[in-house]
């Protein structure tokens, strides 16, 4: 246990070190902006109850992004998938008046998890049947998402006064409820944790789990072995794709009720970080994204207190997923291994290699 | 009419087509840089900067370059040298780019609440072919950065195709360990090209600020890095058909500006998605990557 | 004098090197024998400048050489040939050609290149392919022919050569060595890497023997034999393991294929293969490699889809077990545990797990159960199966094959890389499984390999295969097929 969270935690580490030395050639305190930072994030009831409505998009498309992973599909687009779960929860919520309250809560995560799956499925698809390399068709698809919720939110789903470019809100049968008012705490992020759980589950347990890893680990040896490559890769991809899109809906149905340009932040693309500092671990991931929900919650407040940009939390993902992609490389591997102990138990007898 | 459109077109061309030239030499050498947008960003802030604090023109496309070339090189030692994933390693320096440009803007600008303006970059007339009509002044009345690209892609074309470098440096892409082998130095061809891919996206970022906008405004790049990825991809890794995509993508975007200050109810959105829609329709078109280099994309470390 | 002092290194914990001293002189050939896995491979990428050891250096007359450089290896002159050709595929070969040494203007000249190279191929007595054919469209001999001409074009003093008759056919192999003396005659060091005695006897001047990364004789044809030899590359004379052929009941049809045809990019790999074959039979697919194995095999176990004709496999795919070439890549899933290696296998997979949750605990028994029984050396079913040496991740492979309780086993280069006794294993477990009424394709180039335990035997060549009779059962006639020689 020690061992799985100790790169993440020196990558975080070593992070904080680099921008603490970009902050004061700023001009700026570390010790202000950390401070703040935290404050922001878990300074009071209220900001503890908003960092985890923060880390909610965060877990879905975490999931979204670790599960592709583990099967070796390197999915870039979890922010296209959540984006396009979202025009689909958005197009659907404003029909639902009068529902009841569960059905329509249905129907909308219904319709996001569709919306998502299908931009999911469609880089799947290219993958599995046409040969396309996932990272760029789900790039792609990333851009198309932005411009369709543009389109949208510009024309047919425009609101009634046409002044903004804004959806009509959902009914509000369809409204996910807040707790503890004014609070913002809601129940997606139960979801999402029974999702993760769901995830860590089909991933250890289950065979269609192992069919998925042994496709991460090596696609030519489980398509040997009687692994359908090609369905298990759009299978893959839309699932992840619907985990985004959920994760999309949830937004709409909880928080902002409507969709409007910009829609994502880029969680998508946060996601990814996430998803390593969880070394993909789905339960993993609920932790990472709570980390990365309170840096993101924190940086308004930092912002008012010591007028560095929030941005700064982007300038902290990219730092840590840089070094962690560097303390997993061979090269420090073999640093550690000789900084560790260099009398090593003997190697496995009869083990020889003719490279 | 005509003259304002060709205009915008090729000024929404050069930023994307100089990227995408860089790209092009990245991807023959057997590495994807999805990084491309974060070096623009960078070559875009540090060039305005620069050039503001300054008030050389020159300066400021130096400090555009040198911003870029930084940030590829810590690419190229992370994917070269250490052999991390592209994708992932490409990934991070995007949103590291974008941090960064933002935290610094805010603190060097962001307090004054006012627009940063530099001059934009004076324009070059070429002689008597800038009076030719219709296209005289849209092609041949530029600042010399368009000349740069016109120049750049046949001379891309024949560096890769034709010289002994191209030729070490497609071998690099093809199979790394076989050029190595060799002794053409596989670690050595993809610095060199991730290097000339930092020049080239920091002077598509500087383009942006110091020629195109005159002022920087966050994530100003909104995705040109990207499109500059599908420019060599629906380009068939060729400079010819780059240059064709550069300019067919740029007339999207200048559409897509007529079309909105028109105010007309057509959606403008498709002419912006047009890049990612076609790119995925010709990758998923016959051939699909076939043109690419083979080594694209994997990770290859020396024994 | 090419020379080489205390040379050491390791691939993490592994010793595949420690202090090897060699040298070899102008004017002659000189044979680096020893078995897979001794280290000549090893030894070669460090005189060749591709690897650095950890210990020692290398010499050429006196002046010591950049170690792990393979461009001051070539400036100095030393060139060396791979087992496996390593040229550019995808490129023309007189792209390739132009890679190498003939060039050193800025702008490179196809046509000089591909000038020089037929001067080059002239004088050794063989023809280059025809202008501007790509390289994967060449065959196996002309692309081993143009890397040797690509290494003369450095006009090396030194020419090293790995396993270089390994891809060639046995008619082609007397030419290739009247090459190799060609080149000693013009005064250059010729260092050939090979595990084949009678070839070093051959054409050698001196043979060093190495084993376990270490030099264990050095020797030349004359004071020599090749039963010397072979207790030298092994260590002790192991009594082969009785490989007797019983006479089988030959069974009920276990595989069929009927005019089975294969495009790959245009280009037919497969021609219009029919066979059969039946409980009880061990049936060998002998051929050089790259003549359509490797597809076959994958035809098989259902990666590939047949352009043409038909296979049948009694019972369905499940009552078939493929154990493919390359075991590290397309076998093993290296960073797995050995019972997720275990399951891999459909049919185990199927039977470890109900309602689609996976029985880790019946796995990692049954796993338990196949170590002890096939005498697997590891820490147990969590092991990675990384941490295992290359003859028990193969006996793991076979023991994976045989629970599987299929009817057909198919095998591709099984033994490769195994040493004497683990190969001897290996076949006693085909040739038990066979008895017990089973059905092996076994796909070899090894042709002493299916001259040994194989009841019938097929040739295959350029994408054709061929039934052989009893009556050419001999090594010369059967080396003629594989070479597609005669008809």
């Amino acid at each position: 246990m020690v061992r799985t969270i100790a790169r993440p935690a020196a990558a975080i580490a070593l992070a904080i070190a680099l921008v603490s030395l970009v902050l004061l050639a700023l001009g700026a305190s570390p010790a202000g902006v950390f401070a703040a930072l935290v404050e922001g994030a878990f300074g009071n009831w209220y900001a503890c109850t908003d960092t985890l409505v923060k880390a909610t998009p965060l877990v879905f498309a975490g999931l979204a992004v670790s599960v592709a992973f583990s099967g070796g599909l390197w999915n870039i687009g979890a922010d296209g998938q959540l984006t396009a779960g979202a025009i689909a929860a958005g197009a659907v919520g404003p029909r639902l008046n009068g529902m009841p309250h569960l059905l329509a809560i249905a129907i909308v995560l219904g319709a996001g998890a569709a919306g998502g799956a299908l931009w999911g499925a469609i880089a799947g698809w290219l993958r599995a049947r046409r040969d396309v390399n996932e990272v760029i068709s789900t790039i792609m698809l990333n851009f198309i998402a932005v411009q369709t919720l543009s389109w949208t939110v510009h024309g047919p789903l425009m609101e009634a006064s046409g002044a903004y470019p804004a959806s009509v809100p959902i009914a509000d049968s369809a409204k996910l409820a807040f707790y503890f008012i004014p609070s913002r705490l809601n129940s997606g992020m139960l979801l999402a944790i029974a999702l993760a759980i769901a995830c860590y589950l089909m991933l250890s347990r289950t065979t269609a789990g192992f069919e998925l890893r042994a496709m991460g680990h090596n696609r030519r040896a489980a398509a040997f072995f009687g692994i359908p490559i090609a369905a298990l890769t759009v299978r893959t991809m839309t699932l992840c794709g619907a985990l985004a899109g959920i994760g999309g809906a949830v937004q709409i149905a909880a928080i902002t009720h409507r969709l409007y340009e910009k829609f994502s932040p880029g969680w998508g693309y946060e996601a990814i970080a996430v998803a390593l500092v969880a070394r993909l671990n789905p339960l993993g991931v609920i932790v990472a994204a709570l980390l990365f929900g309170a840096l993101d919650n924190g940086s308004q407040a930092m912002q008012r207190a010591q007028g560095v940009s929030p941005v700064l939390v982007q300038v902290i993902q990219g730092m840590v997923i840089l070094i962690l992609l560097t303390l997993d490389t061979p090269l420090f591997n073999e640093l550690r291994g000789r900084l560790q102990n260099n009398a090593v138990a003997s190697p496995v007898e009869g083990e020889r290699r003719d490279a | 009419m005509l003259e304002t459109f060709l205009v915008s077109t090729i000024a929404m061309a050069t930023p994307i087509l100089l990227a995408a030239l860089g790209e092009y030499l990245v991807e023959e050498s057997g590495v994807i840089n999805i990084g491309i947008e974060g070096a623009m960003l960078c070559g875009a802030f540090f060039a305005l900067a620069a050039s503001y604090f300054s008030g050389s023109m020159i300066l400021g496309l130096l400090a555009g370059i040198a911003a870029a070339c930084a940030l590829n090189a810590l690419f190229a030692y992370l994917v070269v040298n250490l052999a991390v994933s592209q994708v992932v390693a490409g990934t991070a320096l995007d949103i590291l780019a974008l941090g960064i440009t933002g935290v610094f803007y805010r603190r060097f600008f962001g307090l004054t609440g006012m627009a940063v303006l530099v001059h934009p970059m004076p324009r070059l007339a070429l002689g008597p072919l800038a009076r030719i009509p219709i296209i005289g002044h849209p092609l041949f009345n530029r600042d010399p950065l368009v000349y740069l690209a016109f120049i750049l892609t046949p001379a891309l074309w024949y560096l890769v195709t034709r010289t002994r470098w191209g030729l070490w440096l497609r071998a690099a892409g093809e199979r790394p360990e076989a050029a190595d082998a060799l002794g053409l130095d596989t670690y050595r061809r993809r610095w060199e090209a991730i290097l000339a891919s930092g020049v080239l996206s920091g002077l598509a970022g500087a383009y942006l600020t110091l020629v195109y906008a005159g002022t920087f405004v966050e994530d100003i790049t909104s995705g040109r890095g990207f499109v500059a990825l599908s420019v060599v991809i629906v380009g068939r890794w060729n400079p010819w058909g780059m240059a064709a995509a550069a300019v067919l993508f740029g007339a999207a975007m200048a559409l897509q500006f007529g079309l909105q200050a028109l105010g007309t109810a057509a959606p403008y959105q498709l002419f912006l998605a047009l890049p990612y829609v076609l790119t995925l329709v010709v990758l998923a078109g016959v051939g699909g990557q076939a043109d690419a280099p083979s080594g694209l994309g994997e990770p290859y470390r020396r024994q | 004098m090419l020379q080489a002092t205390a040379i050491t290194k390791r691939f993490g914990r592994t010793v595949a090197l420690a202090g090897v001293d060699f040298d070899a002189r102008p004017g002659e050939i000189h044979a680096l024998l020893g078995e897979n896995g001794a280290g000549k491979t090893t030894l070669m990428s460090i005189l060749a400048g591709r690897l650095r050891p950890d210990g020692g250096e290398v010499r050429l007359d006196d002046t010591p050489l950049r170690a792990g450089s393979a461009h001051a290896a070539l400036a100095a002159g030393i060139a060396a040939v791979n087992q496996s050709p390593m040229l550019f595929e995808r490129m023309t070969w007189e792209e390739n050609l132009a890679l190498g040494g003939f060039n050193s203007a800025a702008r490179f000249d196809l046509e000089v290149a591909a000038a020089r190279g037929h001067e080059l191929a002239g004088k050794l007595g063989f023809a280059l392919p025809p202008a501007g054919a790509v390289v994967e469209e060449i065959s196996m001999a002309e692309r081993v022919r143009l890397e040797v001409i690509r290494a003369l074009s450095f006009n090396p003093r030194v020419l090293i050569l790995d396993e270089p008759t390994s891809v060639l056919a046995p008619s082609e192999l007397a030419p290739f060595l009247d090459l190799l003396r060609r080149l000693r005659a013009e005064g250059r060091i010729v260092v050939m890497i090979t595990h084949k005695l009678a070839e070093a006897i051959a054409v050698a001047d001196r043979i060093t023997i190495l084993r376990q990364g270490g030099v264990v004789a050095r020797t030349t044809p004359k004071e020599t034999t090749e039963t010397e030899l072979a207790r030298w590359m092994i260590g002790e004379i192991v009594a082969m393991p009785e490989t007797v052929k019983k006479k089988i009941a030959i069974g009920s049809l276990a595989l069929e294929a009927n005019a089975l045809s294969l495009d790959v990019g245009g280009r037919r790999i497969l021609d219009g293969m029919s066979f059969r074959l039946s409980a009880g039979e061990i049936v060998g697919v002998a051929g050089v490699d790259g003549n359509g194995q490797t597809e076959l095999v994958e035809l098989l176990a259902g990666i590939r889809s047949p352009t043409g004709g038909s296979l049948t496999v009694s019972g369905g795919a499940d009552a078939m077990a493929v154990i493919p070439q390359n075991r590290d890549l397309d076998g093993l899933i290296l960073d797995l545990s050995l019972w997720e290696n275990l399951i891999l296998a459909r049919p185990l997979r199927e039977r470890m797990s109900a309602n689609g949750w996976l029985d880790r605990l019946a796995a990692k028994s049954l796993c338990m159960e196949l170590l002890q029984r096939f005498r697997i050396r590891a820490a147990g079913p969590d092991a990675q199966a990384a941490a295992l040496s290359g003859g028990n991740r193969q006996r793991l492979e076979v023991a994976r094959a045989i629970a599987q309780k299929p009817r057909l086993i198919v095998a591709h280069n099984v033994c490769r890389g195994l040493d004497f006794v683990a190969t001897a294993e290996v076949h006693r477990i085909l040739l038990d499984f066979a008895a017990a009424g089973g059905a092996v394709l076994l796909v070899s180039s090894d042709l002493d390999e299916v001259l040994a335990i194989c009841t019938r035997l097929m040739v295959i060549n350029r994408g054709r295969i061929r039934e052989t009779q009893e009556s050419d059962r001999d090594p010369t006639r059967i080396g003629l097929l594989m070479a597609g020689t005669v008809e």
